[in-house]
C-alpha cells in the first residue's frame, strides 16, 4: 500500500506536465493541426482558423471522454519522464486510447466541436475500416510479442539482440501506425479526446523506433542529449509517416493491398519462425 | 412472502455461504473422515457454489416466466453435487437438477406455437442428455478404477479418452454451445446449467493431468465457439445477449483447455462475467446508453475487459500468441455489437446525462454497476477465488502461465520462466483516474466561472 501511495505521489508530473497534461494537450493540438493540413481540411470559421477543439465547460461528459486517453498518455514509458513503477501493456493502452473513438463512431461522443453537425452512427462503412484497422493492430501485436516476449509497453523500449527481432519490432510499430488510417485518425471535426487518442497511438508506435534510435545513436550523442533529442526525433518521424499514410486519397487500393500483403508476409514469417523450420 | 422473493433471498444466502466456504477452504480442503470423504469441500466446490447461486439469480432475472422454486431447488441440488466427494453423488445431483428445471411450456407461455414448443422441448432434452453423458463418464471412472471417491489416489487411473470425451460432450451440451451450428438463436443459454457443467470438466484436473490431445481438443472447440459467437454478435443486430453468453462460454472452455493456472483464471472469470452480461444485455436501458458501455470490453475497468485481459495474458504466457490474438479479436467484435446497441438505444445528448434522468432500478444498471465493481475488485477475486483453486489443482495443471497478484496494484501474467508478459495495474489505474477526474471537474468549474465573468 505504501508503494502505491508513493507511486501516486510521483505521478503528478506525468499527469500534469509530461507525457500527459500540458505537453500532451499541446502535442495533441499540434498533431491535429498537422493532420488537418495533410488531409487538406479547408473548413474554417469566420475568424479564419478553425479551432481544433473547443472546451465545453458546461458538459462534464465532455471531460469524461478525455480521461482515458489522458491516463494512457500518463502511463507511457517515454523518456525523459520520471519512471513510474506500474506500467501497462498494449491491451490496456489500446482500450484507453480507443474509448473516445468508440464513443465517436456511434455518435455518442460529446467531444466534437460545436460547429460540427450532430454525428449519426456510421454503421454502413464502419465494419470494413474496423476489420482492416484492428486486423493490422493484431498483426502488430503478434510481431511485437515475437520480438520482445510480451506485450508490456516497457518492453518496447528494449532493443532485441537479433536482427530479425529488430525487424519484427519495427514492423510492429509501423503497422500500429498504419492502422490509425482506418481507425479514425482522419476523422473530420475530431474533438480533443479523439486527438489525444491519435496522439497516444502515435506515441505507442514511437516506442520501438525510439529503442532502435537509442541503440544506433546513443554513443554518438553528447551525454544527456539522447533523453530529449531522440523522443523528439522519433515523434517527428512518426508524425511524418502518419501524415503520409493519411494523405493517400480514398480508395488507395494499392496502399491497402500493400499493407495487407506486408501483414500477411509478417504472419507467415512469424509462423515459420515460431515453428523452427528455419533452424 | 412470494415464491420469487423467497428464491431471491435463498440464492443470495447461498452466495454468501459460498463466499464463506471459499474463505474457509482456501488453504486445505474440508473432508470429514467420519463421512469417509463422501462430503468433500475444496476451493473449486466453494467457488462453483458461489457461481451457481449467482447464475440462479441471473436466471430469475432474465427468465421472468420461469418457476422460481424450481430454480432454487435445482441450484440446491447442484450445490450438493459440488460438495459431494463421491462420483455417483455428483452425477445424481446433476441428473436431478436438470429434471427439476421447469417444463418447456412454462417458459414459452401458454400461447406458444407448436413449432416453438417442440424446439423448446428439444432444448430441455439436451441438458438432460448432457447430464446422462456426465453420469456415463463418471461411472466409467468409478468402474474402471474401482474407486468412486475422486480424491482417492487410485481414482486417477480411471481417467481415459472416452471418459474425457463424455465429460467434454456433457459440458458442450449443458452449456448450450450446441446452439452455435444452428445459427438461429432461440434465447440466451441457461446461466445456471452453463456454469454448472464446467464443474465436472474442471474437476477432472483433480484426477490427474490431461494429455495434449485433450487440451488441444478443448482449446480448439472453445476458441472456435468464442470466435463464431463474437462474429455472430457483431454481424447480427438481434439477440446480443445470446451471442455474448456463448462467447463467454467459449472463453471458459478455452481457459479450461489451456491446462494452466492462467487458463483456470480465464475460465472462472468468464463464468463470473456470464450472469452479469446476461442480466445487462437481456434488458434495454431506458435512458442513456452508458450502462451498455460498462458491459463491453471497451470500458477499461469492466469485468469483461478484465476477462479478456486475463485470456490474452494467459495465452501469451503459455506461448500461444495466435490464441491470444484470437481472444483479442473476439473482444473487438463483441465491442462492435455493444456499440451498435448503444447507438440505437436512447438519446445521446448531454441532457439525457442529467442525474435526475437516470433510472437506477432497472437490471441493466445493476449489471453495469456489478461489472464495474467486479472489474475493479478483480485482484481480490483472483486472490480469494482463483488462486486457491489453482494451488489445490496443482497436480493436474501445467506450469505454462500464471496470473498472479501484483500487490496493491493489480494483476500480472508470468510465463514458465517467471518473466512478466503482461501487466494490468488496475488499482493504480483507478486511483490515477480518480485524480484525473477530480482535476477535470475542477477545470470544468473554473472554466464555467471564467465564462460567466467574461459574459
Amino acid at each position: 500500500m505504501r508503494e502505491l501511495l508513493g507511486a501516486l505521489g510521483l505521478a503528478w508530473p506525468r499527469l500534469l506536465i509530461y507525457p500527459s497534461g500540458v505537453v500532451g494537450l499541446g502535442l495533441a493540438w499540434l498533431l491535429g493541426r498537422w493532420i488537418d493540413w495533410v488531409t487538406d481540411d479547408r473548413r474554417r470559421t469566420k475568424a479564419g482558423v478553425r479551432p481544433i477543439f473547443v472546451l465545453r465547460p458546461s458538459s462534464f461528459v465532455y471531460y469524461l471522454d478525455c480521461l482515458p486517453p489522458l491516463l494512457g498518455l500518463a502511463l507511457l514509458p517515454l523518456p525523459p519522464a520520471r519512471s513510474f513503477p506500474y506500467g501497462i501493456d498494449l491491451l490496456a493502452a489500446l482500450t484507453l486510447f480507443e474509448w473516445p473513438r468508440w464513443r465517436a463512431r456511434m455518435g455518442g461522443c460529446e467531444c466534437r466541436a460545436p460547429s460540427a453537425e450532430r454525428q449519426e452512427p456510421r454503421t454502413e462503412d464502419l465494419p470494413g475500416d474496423l476489420y482492416i484497422g484492428y486486423g493490422l493492430i493484431l498483426v502488430s501485436v503478434l510481431a511485437i510479442n515475437a520480438a520482445t516476449g510480451g506485450i508490456e509497453l516497457a518492453g518496447l523500449l528494449h532493443t532485441p539482440a537479433s536482427v530479425d527481432g529488430r525487424i519484427l519490432l519495427l514492423s510492429g510499430g509501423l503497422l500500429w501506425l498504419f492502422a490509425q488510417r482506418y481507425l479514425g485518425a482522419r476523422a473530420r471535426a475530431a474533438g480533443m479526446a479523439e486527438r489525444l487518442a491519435t496522439l497516444g497511438h502515435l506515441l505507442i508506435s514511437v516506442l520501438p523506433l525510439l529503442a532502435l534510435l537509442a541503440t544506433a545513436l546513443e554513443e554518438r550523442l553528447p551525454a544527456g542529449w539522447s533523453g530529449w533529442l531522440l523522443p523528439a526525433l522519433a515523434f517527428c518521424a512518426a508524425a511524418l509517416v502518419l501524415g503520409a499514410a493519411l494523405r493517400l486519397e480514398q480508395p488507395a487500393r494499392w496502399a491497402e493491398r500493400l499493407t495487407i500483403a506486408m501483414a500477411g508476409a509478417l504472419i507467415i514469417w512469424l509462423i515459420v519462425r515460431e515453428s523452427g523450420l528455419l533452424r | 412472502m412470494t415464491p420469487r422473493r423467497l428464491a431471491f433471498l435463498a440464492l443470495a444466502l447461498m452466495m454468501l455461504l459460498g463466499l464463506a466456504l471459499a474463505v474457509i477452504a482456501r488453504d486445505v480442503p474440508i473432508a470429514p473422515q467420519r463421512l469417509r470423504e463422501l462430503v468433500r469441500l475444496d476451493a473449486l466446490s466453494a467457488v462453483f457454489l458461489l457461481l451457481s447461486a449467482g447464475a440462479g439469480l441471473a436466471r430469475l432475472m432474465t427468465r421472468p416466466a420461469s418457476q422460481p422454486l424450481r430454480t432454487l431447488v435445482a441450484t440446491g441440488l447442484l450445490g450438493i453435487s459440488y460438495v459431494c466427494g463421491h462420483l455417483a453423488g455428483v452425477a445424481a445431483g446433476f441428473l436431478a437438477a436438470t429434471l427439476v428445471l421447469e417444463r418447456a411450456d412454462s417458459w414459452a407461455g401458454p400461447t406458444a406455437r407448436r413449432s416453438t414448443f417442440n424446439v423448446l422441448r428439444f432444448t430441455l432434452a439436451l441438458p438432460l442428455a448432457a447430464a446422462l453423458c456426465l453420469a456415463a463418464g463418471l461411472s466409467v471412472i468409478g468402474l474402471s478404477s474401482g474407486e468412486w471417491r475422486y480424491a482417492a489416489p487410485l481414482a486417477g487411473s480411471g481417467l481415459s479418452s472416452p471418459v474425457f470425451a463424455l465429460v467434454l460432450l456433457a459440458a458442450l451440451l449443458g452449456a448450450g454451445l450446441w446452439a452455435l451450428p444452428l445459427g438461429k438463436p432461440i434465447g440466451p443459454p441457461d446461466p445456471l446449467l452453463a456454469s454448472a457443467f464446467f464443474y465436472p470438466l474442471l474437476r477432472l484436473y483433480s484426477l490427474g493431468p490431461w494429455n495434449l490431445g485433450w487440451l488441444f481438443a478443448t482449446m480448439l472447440l472453445g476458441g472456435a465457439a468464442m470466435l463464431w459467437a463474437a462474429f455472430q454478435a457483431a454481424t447480427i443486430a438481434t439477440e446480443t445477449a445470446h451471442w455474448f453468453a456463448l462467447m463467454l462460454i467459449g472463453m471458459a472452455l478455452l481457459g479450461a483447455g489451456m491446462g494452466s493456472g492462467a487458463g483456470i483464471a480465464l475460465a472462472i472469470f468468464a463464468l463470473i462475467s456470464l450472469p452479469v452480461i446476461l442480466v445487462g444485455l437481456t434488458n434495454e436501458p431506458d435512458g442513456p446508453a452508458w450502462p451498455l458501455w460498462l458491459l463491453s470490453s471497451a470500458a477499461p475497468f469492466s469485468i469483461l475487459f478484465v476477462t479478456v485481459w486475463i485470456g490474452v495474458a494467459a495465452a501469451l504466457a503459455g506461448g500461444l500468441s495466435l490464441l491470444g490474438v484470437a481472444i483479442w479479436a473476439a473482444a473487438l467484435l463483441s465491442t462492435l455489437a455493444v456499440a451498435r446497441r448503444a447507438a440505437a438505444c436512447g438519446p445521446n445528448n448531454p441532457a439525457s446525462m442529467q442525474p435526475d434522468r437516470l433510472v437506477f432500478g432497472q437490471p441493466v444498471y445493476l449489471a453495469a454497476s456489478l461489472s464495474l465493481t467486479l472489474g475493479i475488485a478483480s485482484p481480490g477475486l483472483l486472490s480469494l477465488l482463483v488462486s486457491p483453486i489453482v494451488s489445490q489443482l496443482q497436480g493436474g495443471l501445467t506450469p505454462f502461465g500464471e496470473i498472479e497478484l501484483w500487490p496493491w496494484a493489480g494483476l500480472i501474467a508470468v510465463n514458465l520462466g517467471q518473466q512478466p508478459v503482461a501487466t494490468l495495474p488496475s488499482l493504480a489505474l483507478v486511483a490515477l483516474m480518480l485524480i484525473l477526474a477530480a482535476l477535470a471537474w475542477l477545470a470544468a468549474r473554473l472554466l464555467r466561472v471564467w465564462r460567466r465573468r467574461s459574459e
